[in-house]
């Protein structure tokens, strides 16, 4: 029954951590405290549904075609809407509070829009649903292939992150954009990759959930929680921070409510926000700011 | 009318008292109100019920409008706002339609907080509604004197069910409950009617709404061992529920979720043979012959709506409007007049007949449905079954 | 010949304040020129204006004799004017090496990944930062954060470099040594240097020219040993430091 339980923290810690990547990459890198993502997360579910049940797409590819229209749109609301909000603002504090007026907008409109034109009765569809068996474990097909999804996903950003020029450029930018621009890098590239990389990643985690779960416009509330905790948790622009910070909720929220009960859930999840907001705010792996 | 043209509804003006009474001329529009959660937590849940409102007024419109005694038909024009999901925005929203937008007939919000928000204001205006998608029995025993409840309550739930587990042998039984009201209260009746039966109760666990995870919960139960697990639960989790019991093979042969398998999503997202036997409440399906009007009715919206309806939600729904229009058709449109009829008439609806004692319906009775073959059985109690009950015989793999 | 950089007439207002009013000079290929002045002179704004930080509102900026004002800060950077600021910003989650990289990948020299690790070498070992290369910045002394400030910038393969008071705060020892590294930084690359600093006697040891601003106005230009007997610098400057 560990095993179970493991398992089962495993597809949701990397699903956690996809989003919390994804989420501080627009946050931690171009400051936009963007409370639309959890929109952004339902938009890629939407996506990957209509990719699968009405173009025939194996799921597995609705995944990348997700990532792909997700990752197009921001790229679009990059150059016209945040771009301007980013060079107009005078102060990071007046960035985040800027973009989350923004994107407050952009999340009503997203959540509506997508009633509109969707319904608003959740959408559901079956497939890779045999019972697979690893070791003693008996676990749905689909949950392998989310978590084998996320788990590439993580692995792939945090090599690109760690390898790539652009990837170099990105982390010199989430720690000082002046300093960045006046070792050569052109932050306006850097900003339209991290656009695409970030929304493109939500809406490949919004996908990854359409495959366990019913998608539905109003989705995307829990999954905006449950990033914005991780990144505290995990410190604001560290990549590998939201990675481990992700399992971790994931481990509160299955191994944590085993041991306790199921009604201390969130207990756990925002007793441990607080408990590391008051203790190091910095986050877990964050380290005061030179 | 598409959802798009009930916002544009929402947002026309109110129109004053002069216009209400230049209204009453025949050929004017008759004015219906109603406040949903368009967006917000119950966003998703709604759209069943508006649906079938919708669907029910453009069937009126189309026969010609709604027959008024004494008045001949007038045409309807639903006043329709989004509440939010917050109960408190329904209370304005139905003092806003009965005051500024004048409206002639009410319909009933959605979910059984909101039903609670707008008991004050339709008491203090003596305004009849007819509640639909609600499920408490704390709500009946207000004892308002202008709303009625044509769905059956959890304490009927929880008496068929227990005689349902009785009939089939069930000596013990897990529950899970969702800390939602419609659950807690099916979990307070039930209870002491399992008791009652000598069923013992093997694993009782609770759970919050945020939960995302039930692999913790779903052991337990394995671990309990019981004859039935009854999990009273909302969509969400009972999509969450299906999927891990099948991963931990769950075999029990009496598995019911308590909202959610009526669903239209439901069935997509689960092979047959998963669907196959597992039980929900419930006591309509479109072949139940008795009543002739539910095949129609599930036709006509699945035509319109492109899914099938939800067979709690829509049903009660489409039939609140009903039970209102047949008040209408016989006594008009004076307030009072309606609110006597509520007592004295008997209504021929979608759910089949309905007679209201008190605020209660006293003619439906309440019913499990099990899927068979992919379609939902009434499978209890026996005289309105439509087939009989099949144990559950495991998953597929 | 033209001047590597030269500054024409270039003014910056801040709302009601003028920080920089009307300023010219030049610096040669190859020259050390020292800026000096008050806090608050406008030392740090202009630094801003020709590495492309602010725009200037009206005057021009020329490298090689083209007009480079107004330019985002990467293309300056990658036209060769490198920088340090006067609170070192190191990207403190990078390691040492790293932050060379990012200069040498993305500044002029626009490295490929080839001989990357060799350039580094080089420039960690020219600023004396090589046991360190494999530590996060943000771990650094501050001698060692400046230090690595200075590596960030000549990995950006500049052909000119303004250093904003890379010896404040430290010890004398410390910036004797900085001293002692920016002479061999010049004699073997060759490069311009626009450096303000308040270490008068380093500015004397370091620099052929010097330019004196004063509430954002430039009062005087020569020689260290000219400026120091320059009636108006005194006193401005020097008699009310």
């Amino acid at each position: 029954m560990t095993w179970q339980l493991l398992l089962s923290a495993c597809v949701s810690g990397a699903l956690y951590a996809v989003i919390a990547l994804s989420l501080n990459l627009i946050y931690g890198t171009m400051r936009l405290l963007d409370v639309a993502h959890g929109e952004f997360v339902m938009v890629g579910a939407f996506a990957g549904y209509f990719l699968v049940t009405l173009l025939g797409v194996p799921p597995v590819l609705a995944l990348l075609g997700a990532f792909a229209l997700n990752g197009l749109a921001g790229l679009v609301l990059y150059q016209w809407l945040f771009a301007g909000i980013i060079r107009r603002a005078r102060s990071t504090e007046s960035l985040e509070s800027t973009s989350l007026l923004v994107f407050f907008g952009l999340s009503v409109i997203l959540q509506n829009g997508a009633a509109l034109a969707f319904g608003g009765t959740p959408r559901a569809y079956e497939r890779y649903a045999r019972i697979v068996h690893v070791g003693g474990v008996a676990i749905t097909g689909n949950r392998l292939v989310a978590m084998a999804a996320c788990v590439l996903a993580v692995v792939a950003v945090l090599v690109f992150f760690a390898r790539s020029t652009w990837g170099l450029a990105i982390r010199a930018l989430i720690a000082n954009r002046d300093a960045a621009a006046i070792v050569g890098i052109d932050t306006q590239a850097a900003f339209r990759l991290t656009c695409v990389l970030g929304f493109g990643l939500a809406g490949y985690a919004g996908a990854v959930i359409g495959l366990m779960q019913p998608v539905s416009p109003f989705m995307g509330g829990q999954y905006l929680m449950i990033g914005f905790v991780i990144i505290v948790l995990g410190g604001v622009g560290k990549l590998v921070g939201s990675v481990v910070g992700g399992v971790l909720i994931a481990l509160l929220e299955t191994v944590g409510t085993q041991l306790t009960g199921p009604n201390y859930r969130d207990i756990l999840i925002y007793g441990t926000f607080i408990a590391v907001l008051l203790l190091r705010p910095q986050g877990i792996f964050g380290r005061h700011a030179a | 009318m598409s959802r798009r043209a009930a916002l544009a509804g929402g947002a026309a003006t109110a129109a004053g008292f002069a216009a209400r009474r230049a209204r009453a001329q025949a050929g004017a529009p008759l004015k219906i109100g109603y406040g949903l959660p368009r967006t917000g937590y119950l966003g998703v849940a709604s759209p069943v019920a508006e649906q079938a409102y919708l669907l029910w007024g453009e069937q009126v419109n189309a026969a010609g409008g709604l027959a008024i005694a004494g008045g001949g038909r007038r045409h309807v024009q639903f006043v329709s706002y989004d509440d939010q999901s917050e109960p408190s925005k329904t209370a304005e929203i139905y003092e806003k339609l009965i005051s500024d937008d004048a409206v002639d007939l009410l319909l009933a919000p959605y979910g059984t907080p909101f039903h609670i928000a707008i008991a004050p204001v339709i008491e203090r205006n003596r305004f009849p509604v007819v509640a639909a998608a609600t499920l408490s029995s704390l709500l009946r025993d207000m004892h308002m004197r202008h709303m009625w409840f044509p769905q059956p309550l959890p304490d009927a739930y929880g008496v068929i069910l227990a005689a349902f587990l009785a009939a089939q042998g069930v000596k013990s039984a897990s529950l899970l409950t969702l800390q939602l009201p419609a659950s807690l209260e099916t979990r307070k009746y039930l209870l002491p009617q399992l008791s009652s039966r000598g069923i013992s109760v093997a694993l009782d666990q609770d759970y919050p709404n945020s939960t995302a995870d039930m692999t913790g919960m779903v052991s337990a139960v394995r671990q309990a061992h019981a004859d039935a697990v009854i999990c009273l639960s909302y969509p969400q989790d009972s999509v969450l529920y299906v999927g891990t019991a099948r991963e931990l093979g769950i075999t029990t042969p009496v598995q019911l979720l308590l909202i959610g398998p009526g669903e239209p999503f439901f069935v997509k997202k689960f092979a047959r043979a998963d669907l196959e036997g597992i039980l929900t409440i419930g006591e309509w399906t479109p072949d139940q012959a008795r009543w002739p009007r539910a095949r129609a009715f599930n036709d006509a919206y699945v035509a319109r709506w492109k899914e099938p309806p939800d067979y709690l939600d829509s049903t009660v729904s489409y039939a609140s409007c009903e039970i209102l229009a047949q008040a209408v058709a016989q006594v008009g449109l004076d307030h009072d007049a309606i609110t006597a009829a509520m007592d004295s008439m008997a209504f021929d609806t979608v759910k089949g007949p309905i007679k209201f004692r008190g605020v209660e319906n006293i003619s439906t009775q309440p019913g499990l449905l099990q899927f068979q073959s992919g379609a939902l059985q009434i499978v209890w109690p026996p005289d309105i079954a439509t087939a009989r009950f099949r144990p559950k015989t495991g998953w597929s793999l | 010949m033209t001047a590597l950089l030269e500054v024409a007439g270039i003014s910056k207002r801040f709302g009601g304040v003028t920080a920089v009013r009307d300023v010219s000079f030049s610096v040669a290929a190859g020259q050390i020129v020292g800026l000096m002045g008050a806090n608050g002179a406008g030392k740090t704004t202009l630094f801003n204006l020709i590495s492309g930080s602010f725009s200037p509102d009206s005057g021009r900026v020329l490298l090689d004799g083209r007009e480079i004002q107004g330019q985002a800060p990467h293309r300056i950077c990658r036209q060769g004017i490198g920088r340090t600021y006067q609170i070192v910003r190191p990207f403190p989650n990078l390691t040492v090496r790293e932050n060379v990289a990012v200069g040498l990948i993305f500044g002029a020299g626009r490295h490929g990944r080839a001989d990357l690790r060799q350039r580094e070498d080089e420039i960690l070992e020219e600023t004396g930062l090589h046991s360190l290369a494999g530590q996060r910045a943000a771990e650094l002394t501050l001698a060692g954060r400046k230090r690595l400030e200075l590596a960030r910038a000549l990995a950006t393969s500049p052909r000119l470099l303004m250093l904003d008071e890379v010896m404040a705060g430290l010890t004398p020892a410390e910036a004797g040594r900085a001293l002692e590294m920016l002479q061999s930084i010049h004699a073997r690359r060759g490069l311009a240097i626009l450096v303000v600093e308040h270490n008068l006697r380093a500015m004397m040891q370091l620099c052929s020219r010097v330019v004196v601003l004063h509430h954002g106005e430039k009062i005087g230009q020569g020689t260290p040993e000219a400026i120091t007997r320059d009636p108006a610098v005194i006193a401005a400057y020097l008699g009310a430091a």
